[in-house]
């Protein structure tokens, strides 16, 4: 059985982070990147909220409430693998059955659809209790890269594969 | 078959340092300040357009704020959720030991009306009453 990083236990999810065949585990890698440059630059530091931060409070909220801190902070991107984004900043998460399984979960596009139907965030559904985080990247472009999703889905596959 | 203890998660470990936990505080509190805004703009029914023209901002600056990351200067906060009709108000929940929830609510009365007898340590001087002289015309 694979020893996965722990982000947070919440109310909704337990979030880990996701782990290749390798033994990386690029999201951690990336959170890691992000806590050790979080003062390399920047003035008033005690007004600024870190990058950091940011993703594991973001992380910490969708773990309490199954919801994104505010809209534009979560986004769905394709075959059930869903982003963090703040600023540039992409984090891929999924969810499992903890026994290797995943049904990808789709943003609904009907509210008549809706799991949640008195949230203001209906339009996502359901997830599986445990939550993997995967795949980081820079987005500079209007689309989502090719190669960014493809890593994403890759991620999602060996992580899986340690569970069944 | 040993029982090793969990390691503690990320959030955990950014919670029991002085850094980490203020910088989690940060987050969380711009991140609240969003999804208020969010939630008073949908609550009034008016548009991004409609809000910039009450806060007499551009529709970009709007957007700007809408799908930043919170950590707006507290007038801009107070400004935005006036203008969809909403006061803000602000109150801090303790989470270490010993600290009261503030603001702490003093609940001072109308002040009673001053009371009319002489006081030992009030002097009032009294004179002799003067007669009014009557005139005469």
């Amino acid at each position: 059985m694979v020893e996965r990083r722990a982000i947070v236990r919440g109310k909704c999810h337990d979030v880990d982070c996701a782990t290749r065949s390798d033994g990386s585990a690029p999201g951690g890698d990336f959170l890691d990147a992000l806590k050790n440059s979080r003062w390399e630059s920047g003035e008033h530091r005690d007004e600024q909220v870190d990058d950091y931060s940011w993703f594991l409070n973001a992380i910490r909220h969708w773990a309490n409430t199954g919801e994104p801190v505010y809209s534009s902070a979560v986004n769905a991107l394709e075959d059930g693998i869903w982003e963090f984004r703040h600023g540039d900043k992409r984090l891929t998460f999924y969810d499992t059955d903890g026994r290797g399984g995943c049904t990808p979960k789709m943003l609904i596009r009907d509210h008549a659809d809706a799991e949640v139907p008195d949230s203001s965030h209906w339009q996502i559904p359901y997830f599986d209790p445990l939550i993997r985080i995967g795949h980081a990247f820079t987005k500079r472009t209007q689309k989502t890269p090719a190669a960014d999703l493809a890593a994403a889905a890759d991620v999602r596959t060996e992580d899986l594969d340690h569970d069944k | 078959m040993t029982n090793e203890p969990e390691r503690p998660t990320l959030i955990e470990q950014e919670e029991a340092t002085d850094a980490g936990a203020q910088g989690l505080a940060a987050a969380d509190l711009a991140g609240q300040v969003v999804r208020l805004l969010e939630q008073a703009l949908d609550a009034s029914g008016m548009d991004q357009k409609a809000l910039a023209d009450k806060l007499d901002v551009t529709q970009g600056r709007i957007s700007q704020v809408l799908n930043g990351d919170g950590n707006m200067r507290v007038a801009a906060v107070a400004r935005y959720l006036r203008a969809l009709g909403y006061q803000t108000h602000i109150s801090a929940v303790p989470v270490e030991p010993g600290r009261p929830e503030l603001p702490r609510e003093v609940n001072r009365r109308r002040r009673p009306a001053a009371k009319r007898e002489v006081s030992e340590t009030r002097y009032v001087a009294r004179l002799p009453k003067r007669s009014r002289e009557k005139t005469t015309g």
